[in-house]
C-alpha cells in the first residue's frame, strides 16, 4: 500500500482537479479563522465555532469510495434517489440530521421557536408604529436587492431566495431558500450565515459613518410614563396575529407557528416549556445549524459560479438593509421632532438581539446615561415580524 | 414589479399588525376596566 492510499485525504488531492484542491485547502485554512475568530467572539461563536471545525473536517476527510469515486463519511447533500438516500442515512453520521432537520426546514422552525422565547414583545406592544416603521425601512435590502439580482440573471425564486439575507434573520433565509431556490439553498444559506455574525462587526462603521456624533448620544425624553404591558396583553396579541399570518400566508405558517410558539409559552410562564425551547431547543438547533453549514461548504459545492453573485448580493442586501434601517431611524426622529435617537433605526435590521445590542453600544459610547434599549428591542421584533410578512408574501407569489 | 408588490402588501399588513397591536390593547384594558368595575 502506498502513502497516498493510505493517507487518503492527502491521496485525492493527487487525482482531483488544481482548481479543488486549492479551494479544499483555503477553505480548511478558513474553518481555523472561523474557529479562531468565534473563539474570540469576533464573530457569532455559537454559529462560527462548530461550522469553522466542520468546514476544515470536510476538506480535510476527502477520501476514495467505491468505484473509485471522491466523497466523505460526513454528508451528501446532493442525493436525491430514494434509494441511494437510504444507503448514505446508514453510512454519512450527519446524513440523517441534514435530510430529517435541514432539508425540511425543520431545524430553522426549533431556532425559530427560541428566538420566540427571547423575544418580549411587550418593547414592540408600547410603541408599535414607531417599531413597525423602523422595521419597514430596514427591509430596503429585502425589497432593493430583488431586482439587482434579477439584472445579475439569478431566476425570480433565486432573486427572491437572495434578498431575504437583507431580513438578517438565517431561519428565515434557510426556510425560503429551501421553498424557493432548493438547488442554492446550500450556498445560500452559508453565504447568509457567514454575513450575518458580520453585522455585529460592520454595523458600528454604518453607525458612525451615517450619524453624527451629537446625534448618537441624544437620549430621548419620557414624556409621560406609559403602563406597562402585561403578559395577558402580551398572549393575546399573540395568539391572534399567529393565526391572521397564518390565515394570509399558509406558506410560511411554520415560521409563524414556531415565532409564536415561543412567544406564548414565554408568557404563559411555563417554566418546563421555556427551558425545553430556550435551553434545549435553541441550542441544539444553532449547534447542529452551525456543524451543518459546516459540512456543506465542501469545495465542490461552493466551486459554483452562482456562489460568488451571491456573496456579492448577501453582502448588498445586508448594506442596503442598514442604510434603510437607519434612514427610517431619522424619518422617527423628523416625525416625533427630534426626540428620538436615529441609531434605533439599525436595529430594524432583524438579527435579534445583536442589532438592538449594536445600537445600544454606540449610544453609550457617545452619551453612557442614554438608554435605548427599549425602542432599538422594538424595533428588533418588528424586524423579525415584517422579514415574515415578507418572506411570506415572496413565497406566496414565487413559490 | 414583484418587488414593489412586496414592499406595499408587506407594509399594508405590518401597519395593520401594528394597529392590531393597538386594539388588542385598548379591548383588554376596557373589558378589564369594566370587569373591575363590576366586581366593586
Amino acid at each position: 500500500m502506498s502513502f497516498l492510499d493510505l493517507f487518503q485525504g492527502i491521496g485525492t488531492m493527487f487525482a482531483q482537479t488544481p482548481s479543488i484542491v486549492i479551494a479544499r485547502i483555503v477553505l480548511i485554512f478558513l474553518g481555523f479563522l472561523l474557529v479562531y475568530l468565534g473563539a474570540k467572539e469576533t464573530l457569532e461563536p455559537l454559529i462560527m465555532v462548530p461550522m469553522g471545525l466542520g468546514m476544515s473536517a470536510v476538506n480535510a476527510g476527502v477520501l476514495f469510495m467505491e468505484n473509485n469515486q471522491i466523497g466523505n463519511l460526513i454528508i451528501n447533500p446532493l442525493l436525491s434517489e430514494t434509494d441511494e438516500l437510504m444507503k448514505y442515512m446508514q453510512i454519512d453520521f450527519l446524513q440523517p440530521l441534514y435530510n430529517l432537520t435541514f432539508s425540511n426546514g425543520l431545524i430553522a422552525c426549533l431556532v425559530f421557536m427560541g428566538i420566540g422565547i427571547l423575544c418580549d414583545i411587550g418593547y414592540v406592544l408600547e410603541h408599535p408604529f414607531i417599531s413597525m416603521t423602523i422595521a419597514l425601512f430596514a427591509e430596503a435590502g429585502t425589497i432593493l436587492t430583488y431586482p439587482i439580482a434579477r439584472l445579475m440573471g439569478l431566476d425570480p425564486g433565486a432573486s427572491a431566495a437572495v434578498s431575504i439575507i437583507g431580513g438578517a434573520d438565517g431561519p428565515m433565509v434557510l426556510f425560503a431558500s429551501l421553498k424557493l431556490a432548493p438547488e442554492l439553498f446550500v450556498p445560500i444559506s452559508i453565504v447568509a450565515y457567514l454575513y450575518l455574525s458580520l453585522t455585529y462587526g460592520g454595523y458600528p462603521y454604518l453607525i458612525k459613518l451615517l450619524i453624527p456624533k451629537k446625534l448618537r448620544g441624544q437620549a430621548i425624553k419620557v414624556e409621560k410614563k406609559k403602563s406597562s404591558i402585561s403578559s395577558k396583553e402580551k398572549l393575546v396579541f399573540a395568539v391572534i396575529t399567529n393565526a391572521v399570518l397564518c390565515l394570509l400566508f399558509p406558506v410560511a405558517a411554520p415560521l409563524f407557528l414556531s415565532f409564536f410558539v415561543g412567544i406564548v409559552i414565554r408568557e404563559t410562564k411555563i417554566a418546563a416549556y421555556v427551558r425545553l425551547i430556550g435551553d434545549g431547543f435553541l441550542y441544539f438547533a444553532t449547534f447542529f445549524l452551525g456543524l451543518m453549514l459546516g459540512v456543506l461548504c465542501d469545495a465542490s459545492t461552493l466551486l459554483d459560479a452562482a456562489v460568488l453573485k451571491l456573496l456579492v448580493l448577501g453582502m448588498l442586501a445586508l448594506l442596503l438593509s442598514g442604510i434603510g434601517g437607519i434612514i427610517g431611524g431619522y424619518v422617527v426622529y423628523l416625525f416625533r421632532k427630534k426626540n428620538f435617537n436615529p441609531t434605533i433605526g439599525i436595529a430594524g435590521v432583524s438579527c435579534v438581539p445583536s442589532t438592538a445590542k449594536v445600537a445600544q453600544k454606540a449610544v453609550s459610547k457617545e452619551n453612557p446615561a442614554a438608554i435605548i434599549l427599549d425602542y432599538a428591542l422594538g424595533a428588533n421584533i418588528c424586524g423579525v415580524i415584517t422579514t415574515a410578512i415578507l418572506t411570506g408574501i415572496y413565497i406566496t407569489l414565487l413559490g | 414589479m414583484i418587488c414593489l408588490k412586496v414592499f406595499a402588501i408587506g407594509a399594508v399588513i405590518s401597519y395593520a399588525i401594528a394597529l392590531l397591536m393597538k386594539l388588542t390593547l385598548v379591548c383588554i384594558r376596557f373589558f378589564s376596566k369594566r370587569g373591575e368595575g363590576r366586581a366593586q
